[in-house]
């Protein structure tokens, strides 16, 4: 026998290599790079992962049966490191940071994380309060400014959360925050304990895109009030990321129809995720739909999402393949999000026929996939139309009928 | 007739299960089932279902047998031995500490070679109740147990011990102007044996092999055999002059061994001052052009005395210093041996040397105390390919061969020639696929295989650059819509040996601009005829070059020949273009060296480890390893040659253990990097050790 046996996938773990700076406030160079720790690829029983048109590498997820000491290892040292998936080709498939790791050691049942759900830079914004009147009165929001934990962003990165409140003085407001930074700087541990146990050790790692740490940090610009091109502030959001990780020099930011305008001043306290979902939104002046994600080594792509079919699928194809329109198999890791795919034996002679898949049918454009090794592919559909687009911009969140 | 044999090991302590205490009384040997049955693939709108995927999982083997002993306590010591190294092949696999695998040795009644496997668990189901009889039976020979069951999970047979490997039998030829060049598989082994190679010792009962520690076969002194060079054109050797003061002129290309010495004169005896030797391929043949490396293997060795010295130098209108790593010594170094230098920018190929122009460098004694080596039984030539050729009777069993692959750097000497890598891909593809095949396609209209015509779109043609593969390249100042484009036009009948799936790598120069301005993508379209009407079948991302890194490697991602969904399709003319844009500024002179199509459907795998000075470079080697250490898929680490110890580990991302096809004529082909740069004279001597696979008896293969 000389057929190739084998379609895997590489599992590659780093130690992220985290250069701190103290200053106010303190600054990150956050390389997921940083040392090698080799593959796991042999150990891994199960891998999954999920690719979104709007974020690109989203979420993945993978199970080690190990023994105690292996385990141990991992939830002790291996939360925020770098995870890298290649496919058979070398090419990276995934790649992201563990958030969170559950172990399972007989009857204890240990979580460490989820990472994003602690913060080590943190704001609190608060309605003050006028005693002077009677009674008090609840007055205009303020900030209490940034507190920050240099330990834990030494290890993790910097993680941003604005934290809020309701009236209250500005005393109390302190006393909130550092008590909220207590208890929440860390990664939380917790645990469960059955004294019926499971008759295995494993451990499942979660790990996440890097576009999810866009939640983390605020962005602000109040240098000035004019209004600025989409994409000019679209790469200014991503350069204020607090871990250098993402930059718009690593982006390839491409509007195809005429750039809109929009604000440059914003002291909303939004985080960089929120502003730029607003922003991919509202598309262009031609009202076309973009895509918008991370991908390898983190670069940036915001592009007009494609109005050709790229994928043609057969329902009645015995091997459920999914293949380019000229028929080469495009294997499920390599479906990628923001693609159009087109059920080519669905509704045969019964489509209007159209070159637009936006008006076909049996065309799905594909919001997201999820992977599950060695063979399994869920594609999600999602809404394309120029309307969502032209409410974005008016600012409107939608219309009725 | 071979005496049978099955017991269990872990090279040091057995249990025997054919005779002594067990005997076995039967054992109907498993095969490997598929995981999980299969990944299977249906619709219900069509008949029947197709596998997609398969891995085998490990063998469960029932041994049915016979217990007895002559006191309790003696069976009772078998059975402990037993239990003992069963559990110590579970902690094998199930803890770091332990390091020694255990395994099962088998070998049938007439079967001429034994086979091993590695044994991950066990169970002992139906032991025999000691209190009654048989086993309380008072003396005399106890029968203790006549149906003993035990069950032993194992993995694939092998041709050797885990861990055991042997010398496997490669090649590297090329044919250029009617002659052939470089090394084929005969006796490539043999010094390898005569250094500790791995040797089939019967002692009775045993079946034992006489295993060196498998570094021993890696300290200096390893002979080097094979070459392999970090690009492919066809130029070889087209006349080798013997120079001697006189003037005498005498052409040793076809001397295979000389009959003399390299020098004139007898072997061994003294060379007059100022003899020289030339290297050169003259330009007027077709497919000329220069090179970077000589490959010697001498037999009687020169020795040096004093105040003499043999100078390598080439011609830049008058002759000058070659900086070169000279592995030969100045030709005192006996067996195969290399020369390597950079090809210089301003090499001279309108040299004529005793009437030939061509691209010359010699070899130039100075001094009275040189004595005249000789070359041993082969042509020396200059490495033109960057693969080694594993022949299908040079690799047997079932399914795919374990692989440990070495790959020693001859080229580098750290400065200059400074030819280190720390990037390392490898890829495997089946020869009978097309023998035709080549990894680069050259940015060039000759040294490209027969049937691809390339052409640029620079009004200019082609550039000469005596520093490329072939001594040419494209060189064009590119706008946004003044691309350039290389396109290689393929005919009906080459384009079959381009089939298959690639990780693709463009190697090209941006001369400054900014990145992200200069963005590179691959196309392929087909013709209706030459010359006819196109259609374009696919493209692939555009991807942006770094501002001056030169011979940039840039990595293109996946592609697939043929692009359509048809098996083994034939057009009127295919065509892979490449096309560079600027789309920012404006202007940006960009130039081209050739596309790489590194084949991943087979195999495929790549190494780096770019943290500073973690480079193969002088006296290192890349060592990529699925045999010595079973409890790791694969292994890459940079080793010191001289000792055979590790300097570091390299990170590997491949698509399965390393291996090699069973049964197959293939090519192993190596790509080389350093950081971005991919140099084309990136040199190595490897080595191929295989322990093959198999998925139940071997009888005498």
């Amino acid at each position: 026998m000389s057929t190739h046996q084998g379609f895997a996938h590489s599992i590659i773990v780093w130690k992220p290599n985290i250069a701190w700076t103290s200053g106010a406030p303190n600054s990150v160079v956050w390389t997921p790079e940083g040392e090698d720790r080799g593959s796991i690829t042999g150990e891994v029983e199960s891998y999954r992962h999920t690719l979104r048109a709007l974020g690109g590498y989203w979420a993945a997820e993978f199970t080690v049966n190990a023994g105690r000491e292996y385990i141990e290892e991992w939830l002790d040292e291996r939360l925020g490191w770098h995870i890298e998936v290649h496919d058979e080709a070398g090419i990276t498939m995934f790649e992201g940071f563990v958030n969170e790791i559950e172990a399972v050691m007989g009857g204890l049942s240990v979580t460490r994380g989820p990472l994003l759900q602690a913060a080590n830079k943190v704001n609190l914004a608060y309605s003050t309060v006028d005693t002077t009147t009677t009674p008090p009165t609840v007055g205009i929001r303020a900030l209490t400014g940034i507190q920050e934990d240099n330990a834990q962003q030494q290890r993790y990165g910097i993680i941003e959360k604005v934290l809020s409140a309701g009236g209250c003085t500005a005393a109390e407001a302190l006393q909130v925050r550092r008590a909220w930074l207590a208890d929440n700087a860390r990664p939380r541990t917790t645990k469960r304990w059955s004294n019926a146990p499971a008759g295995r050790t494993a451990f499942t790692v979660r790990v996440l895109g890097y576009v999810h740490l866009m939640n983390h940090y605020i962005y602000s610009y109040t240098a000035a009030t004019a209004t600025e091109n989409l994409e000019t502030k679209l790469a200014r959001v991503l350069d204020q990321d607090l871990n250098d990780l993402l930059n718009s020099t690593n982006a390839d930011i491409t509007v195809t129809g005429a750039s809109i305008a929009v604000r440059r001043y914003d002291d909303k306290q939004r985080t960089a995720w929120a502003i730029a979902k607003d922003l991919v939104a509202r598309g262009d002046g031609e009202f076309d739909p973009y895509v918008f994600g991370v991908w390898a080594n983190r670069r940036i792509v915001y592009a007009q999402a494609p109005d050709t079919v790229d994928y043609h699928i057969r329902i009645a194809d015995v091997a459920q393949k999914v293949e380019t329109s000229i028929g080469v198999e495009v294997y499920p890791w390599a479906v990628l999000p923001g693609k159009w795919a087109l059920f080519t034996d669905f509704l045969v002679a019964r489509a209007p026929p159209t070159t637009d898949p936006r008006q076909d049918p049996r065309a799905l454009f594909i919001e997201q996939t999820t992977y599950a090794a060695p063979w399994s592919l869920d594609l999600q559909g999602g809404r394309v139309d120029r309307a969502s687009q032209m409410l974005a911009q008016l600012g409107l969140s939608g219309v009725g009928g | 007739m071979p005496n049978p044999a099955l017991y269990i090991t872990d090279g040091t302590t057995e249990v025997q299960l054919l005779r002594g205490p067990f005997k076995l009384t039967d054992w109907r040997p498993a095969r490997a089932p598929l995981k999980g049955g299969g990944t299977w693939r249906s619709s219900p709108f069509v008949d029947g279902r197709r596998l997609v995927a398969f891995r085998r999982d490990n063998i469960v083997d029932t041994f049915s047998l016979l217990v007895q002993g002559y006191t309790q306590d003696e069976l009772i010591y078998v059975c402990q031995e037993a239990v003992r190294l069963l559990t110590k092949a579970m902690q094998y696999w199930a803890t770091r500490w332990q390091d020694e695998p255990v395994y099962l040795v088998a070998r049938g009644h007439g079967e001429t070679n034994a086979r091993y496997a590695h044994i991950h668990s066990y169970a002992f189901p139906n032991a025999a109740n000691p209190y009654v009889t048989p086993f309380a039976e008072g003396s005399g020979l106890i029968l203790a147990q006549e149906d003993l069951t035990v069950v032993i999970e194992h993995g694939s047979w092998l041709q050797f011990p885990p861990t055991g490997h042997a010398c496997t039998l490669i090649s590297a030829e090329n044919d250029y102007n009617a002659r052939t060049y470089g090394r084929d598989s005969t006796d490539v082994c043999v010094r390898v044996a005569a250094l500790g190679g791995y040797i089939l010792k019967e002692d009775g009962d045993h079946i034992l092999l006489e295993l060196g520690p498998p570094d021993a076969l890696l300290l200096e002194g390893m002979p080097y055999e094979v070459y392999v060079v970090n690009k492919t054109n066809m130029a070889n050797l087209t006349h080798i002059w013997q120079f001697t003061p006189g003037p005498a002129w005498v052409n040793l290309i076809d001397a295979i061994p000389p009959t003399t010495g390299l020098f004139a004169g007898a072997i061994g005896g003294g060379v007059a001052n100022g003899s020289i030797l030339y290297f050169g391929i003259d330009t007027t043949v077709d497919d000329s052009g220069p090179f970077c490396s000589l490959v010697f293997d001498i037999d009687t060795a020169a020795t040096i005395g004093a105040a003499t010295t043999l100078d390598w130098e080439y011609n830049n209108g008058g002759w000058v210093a070659l900086a070169v790593r000279d592995n030969t010594l100045e030709l005192q170094n006996t067996f195969v041996n290399s020369v390597h230098w950079k090809p210089p920018a301003d090499w001279d190929q309108t040299v004529a040397v005793n009437g030939v122009t061509g691209y010359w460098i010699r070899a130039v004694v100075n001094g009275v105390n040189y004595t005249n080596p000789s070359q041993q039984n082969r042509r020396i030539y200059t490495i033109t390919w960057p693969r080694y050729d594993l022949n299908q009777a040079d690799i047997g069993g079932d399914v795919v061969a374990l692989v440990r692959s070495t790959a020693d750097n001859q080229a580098s000497n750290m400065t200059d020639p400074d030819l280190p890598f720390n990037k390392m891909w490898l890829g495997l593809r089946s020869l009978d696929r097309g023998d035709d095949f080549v990894m680069h396609l050259n940015v060039a209209d000759e040294q490209n295989p027969t049937g691809i015509t390339c052409t640029t779109s620079d009004a200019g043609g082609f550039q000469v650059d005596d520093t490329t593969p072939t001594g040419l390249q494209s060189t064009d100042t590119v706008t946004n819509v003044n691309p350039l484009t290389i396109t290689w036009s393929m005919d009906s009948t080459i384009m079959p040996e381009f089939w298959g799936t690639y990780h693709a790598f463009i190697r090209g120069f941006q001369n400054g601009a900014t990145a992200g301005d200069v963005l590179v993508q691959i196309i392929t379209q087909s013709r209706a005829a030459p010359g006819g009407a196109i259609t374009r079948l696919w493209s692939s991302a555009r991807i942006p070059f770094t501002p001056s890194v030169p011979w940039e490697l840039v990595d293109m991602g996946r592609v697939t020949l043929p692009p359509i969904g048809i098996a083994h399709p034939t057009f009127d003319v295919f065509e892979v273009l490449v096309e560079v844009t600027d789309v920012v500024t404006g202007t940006t002179g960009v130039t081209l060296y050739d596309l790489i199509l590194l084949p991943i459907d087979e195999w495929a795998g790549s190494f780096s480890n770019t943290e500073t000075n973690a480079e193969v470079d002088e006296g290192l080697f890349l060592d990529v390893n699925s045999i010595s250490d079973p409890k790791r898929l694969i292994t890459a680490v940079n080793r010191v040659a001289a000792t055979g110890n590790i300097f570091t580990a390299y990170q590997v991302i491949a698509n399965d253990h390393a291996l090699v096809q069973a049964n197959a004529t293939q090519r192993m082909y190596h790509l080389f990097a350093d950081d971005k740069i991919s140099y084309p004279c990136i040199s190595c001597a490897v080595w191929l050790f295989t322990n093959q696979q198999y998925l139940n008896m071997r009888g005498n293969r």
